[in-house]
């Protein structure tokens, strides 16, 4: 079946490294900070901001957000960031303030890596449309069954103990876990 | 990044216009240009949109004389300039064909940075709005009216970033006369930040420092000639003394950093400008710059290999400047060094080998910390000291490292890479040794490598990393091995501290010691060691420190939780 190793191949790590990953890697690489500390919260949104701006255009190749947009989207990603460990936007400040752990550069990398993995979930999802007719009940099925059994080794037990009907009527909920898997992955790796 | 325009004595600014029932702002441009002095007159207002008598006059009297006062402090052989000044004006008022008159003093503080920049030869940035009023021939800045009026019309105009006002009342006054209004006013603020950063100055110093780029202060220092401060500013209780310091200390430590910076930008065409401007400043000073060439390599060598191969290869100096600067090279120490400055002047850094990399200068922890003072040694030691001296600068340091690319094409670009990252690593810290040899330091360097990989598939697992960047490539790598690094140095430093302690201490006085440390550290060590007597850890302090530094880290990690 051409088709299920075509999707395979077009999301195994390596490819997905290329083609999203890098170019957020790379802009995070090339950003340069004066100074790793702040003094106060406001110079703290205005560093993240900037930031966020920066990254934004670097990978999407667009102009710059508003500053209104940028300081708004920003916030609301760290905040779910720094939940993710019962923290929030004040943690990533005492960060950036103390440099206690990293300082600021520590703060924009999770900013990058949050981005990163968002713009990974889109590629996973467009990658499916692209092989999944949405019309299709039965093509649908048949390729979220082989796609489990290509990678089981590489799903969470979640994914694999689910038939696959129950993800073909919202695939999206399949991707999700796909995603959140490979993040599992890469934070063990980065973990270890 | 793209950099963008710096102009010289161009300074943007917001009038307030005032018609019978409305008030209007309006973003325009104040220049100010040096020109040859024809009468004993020294300003000369020009152009269709004129200052008031009255304003021209403040001009004139305060304005001028604390733009005087920095020169001639800074360069007391620089001899008085004159200036034109000019508003740029409205399309309102030239489609009506006329101009416009200013009145107030809001304009002072912008009237100030461009006859400053005009004058010490300073571009600026054209991304900023300023408004003040300067209060006093100290350089005090004191509030100004309609800055809601103000921020409304910067809102408008799109390359604005910046908004710098002065503080509304720093000495009260406004608050027992103005009380609602000044509410009224700071109440702007939060939202005005929705549109860009709002910086509050109180005093010129403040102004300056907020909106000129340290690398244009360097490059004026060496046409000024006060790169190398040989005067002393006062206790820099004034604000012009905090000017004059500012302008004039820290230059040496400026322009390495700018060096770096461009460096690993692998932007050329600035690091010619430095290295050509340093080099020129030095020729007329008559003195060769000890250890520069030197310095100068450690960067270089420390640059991402691509950016140093493309950009680093062509001639950086012209070979003129070089024999100039090599009259005053003496000593035959600055005769090794200065051969340096050759092969990278003209582009061959690259070819430098089995040299002195690192400086002499840096810190060399020497001597023995009495024992007695048991609390300064636990202070030296604490989580905060420890960040502060070491994990800090390492953070900076990778912080500031750019690079291109986060994966690799071959083995050998990836050893370059990492030794390049290595050298950067310690260069920033003052625990480095005093030599270093290319050779040992990409041992070094792979040393690193291989223990923050040690739990992570080691050298193979990284390279394989730097090849598909699967867990941010180089990223990834850098961060590992500076936090590998970092956790060394913190053990490396607490062990000097404490070496330095209780050596040459007799047993009696080591133990003691010991019972005090694990006192100390009591909270952060684990169970194992808690109920041990100190006379059998008295040998183990490598172990109780590594102990310690873990439980620093792990303690902060949990913190973060709370």
């Amino acid at each position: 079946m051409p088709a299920i190793n075509n999707l395979i191949n077009e999301l195994s790590d390596n490819v997905i490294a290329r083609e999203v990953g890098a170019v957020h890697d790379n802009a995070r690489a090339k950003y340069q900070i004066e100074c790793n500390t702040v003094r106060d919260f406001p110079e703290f949104i205005d560093v993240i901001a900037d930031y966020y701006n920066y990254h934004f255009q670097c990978v999407y190749n667009c102009g710059p957000l508003s500053r209104f947009d940028a300081e708004g989207q920003v916030k609301n990603m760290v905040e779910q960031i720094y939940r993710q460990n019962q923290e929030d936007i004040i943690n990533a400040f005492n960060n950036a303030q103390e440099s206690l752990d990293g300082g600021v550069r520590i703060v924009l990398n999770r900013i990058c890596d949050a981005m990163k993995f968002r713009h990974v979930e889109q590629y996973i999802e467009s990658v499916f449309d692209r092989y999944v007719s949405p019309n299709d009940w039965d093509s649908k099925v048949e390729i979220i069954r082989e796609f489990i059994a290509h990678c089981s080794s590489d799903l969470g037990s979640s994914l694999r103990r689910e038939k696959p009907e129950s993800y073909a009527g919202d695939y999206k909920k399949f991707i999700r876990a796909y995603t959140d898997s490979l993040k599992r992955t890469s934070s063990a790796m980065r973990g270890l | 990044m793209t950099k963008e325009k710096h102009i010289i004595g161009r300074v943007p600014t917001v009038l307030v216009f005032k018609s019978d029932s409305d008030q209007k702002a309006v973003v325009t441009l104040i220049v100010a240009k040096c020109c040859r002095k024809r009468s004993r007159k020294r300003l000369f207002f020009i152009g269709k949109a004129e200052f008031d008598s009255k304003t021209a006059k403040h001009i004139n009297k305060d304005i001028l004389p604390l733009v005087d006062n920095i020169l001639q402090e800074l360069n007391p052989d620089s001899k008085q300039k004159a200036f034109e000044i000019s508003i740029v004006n409205l399309s309102i008022a030239s489609v009506m064909d006329t101009g416009m008159e200013i009145s107030g003093f809001s304009a002072d503080a912008v009237v100030f940075t461009a006859l400053l920049s005009a004058a010490l030869d300073i571009p600026l940035a054209q991304d900023f709005v300023v408004t003040g009023h300067i209060a006093s021939a100290d350089g005090d800045i004191r509030a100004v009216k309609s800055i809601d009026s103000k921020i409304d019309a910067a809102s408008q105009c799109p390359g604005i970033r910046r908004f710098i006002y002065p503080a509304f009342d720093p000495d009260g006054s406004r608050e027992n006369f103005q009380g609602g209004q000044l509410e009224d006013e700071k109440a702007i603020i939060p939202h005005a930040r929705s549109f860009f950063k709002m910086i509050q100055v109180d005093n010129i110093c403040q102004l300056l420092k907020t909106i000129l780029d340290e690398r244009d202060i360097v490059i004026a220092s060496f046409e000024g000639d006060y790169f190398t401060a040989c005067r002393d500013f006062g206790d820099q209780g004034s604000c012009i003394e905090q000017t004059l310091a500012f302008f004039a200390e820290g230059n040496e430590k400026r322009f390495w950093h700018n060096i770096e910076i461009s460096a690993l930008r692998g932007d050329i065409e600035d690091i010619r400008e430095l290295l050509c401007a340093r080099v020129r400043y030095q020729i007329r000073q008559k003195q060769y710059p000890p250890g520069f060439g030197r310095k100068l390599l450690r960067i270089i060598l420390s640059v991402p290999t691509t950016a140093r191969r493309t950009q680093l290869a062509d001639e950086l100096v012209p070979i003129d400047l070089y024999f100039k600067l090599c009259q005053f090279v003496g000593i035959d120490d600055l005769k090794e060094d200065s051969r340096y400055l050759r092969d990278i002047f003209e582009g061959r850094a690259g070819t430098i080998d089995g040299k002195r990399l690192l400086d002499d200068d840096l810190e060399i922890r020497e001597g023995k910390i009495s024992r007695s003072d048991l609390q300064k040694i636990f202070s030296q030691i604490s989580s905060e000291q420890v960040s502060k001296k070491v994990s800090q600068p390492i953070d900076h340091a990778r912080a500031v490292y750019i690079f291109d690319k986060v994966t690799v094409d071959s083995t050998d670009q990836f050893f370059k890479t990492i030794t390049s990252f290595y050298l950067h690593l310690i260069s920033h810290t003052a625990l480095a040794p005093a030599e270093v040899n290319p050779n040992q330091l990409e041992a070094s360097a792979l040393q690193l490598l291989q223990r923050a990989f040690a739990n992570n598939g080691g050298e193979n697992a990284a390279r394989t990393e730097a090849f598909h960047g699967n867990s941010g490539g180089l990223r990834f790598i850098f961060d590992q091995m500076t936090e590998q690094f970092k956790f060394e140095q913190k053990t490396g430093y607490i062990n000097s501290i404490l070496i330095r302690a209780v050596d040459q201490e007799s047993i009696d006085e080591r133990i003691e010691f010991t019972k005090a440390l694990l006192e100390y550290i009591e909270p952060w060590l684990p169970a194992e060691y808690k109920d041990r007597p100190a006379s059998t850890l008295i040998d183990r302090y490598q172990e109780i420190i590594k102990c310690y530094v873990s439980s620093l880290d792990k303690l902060k990690q949990t913190f973060r939780r709370f």
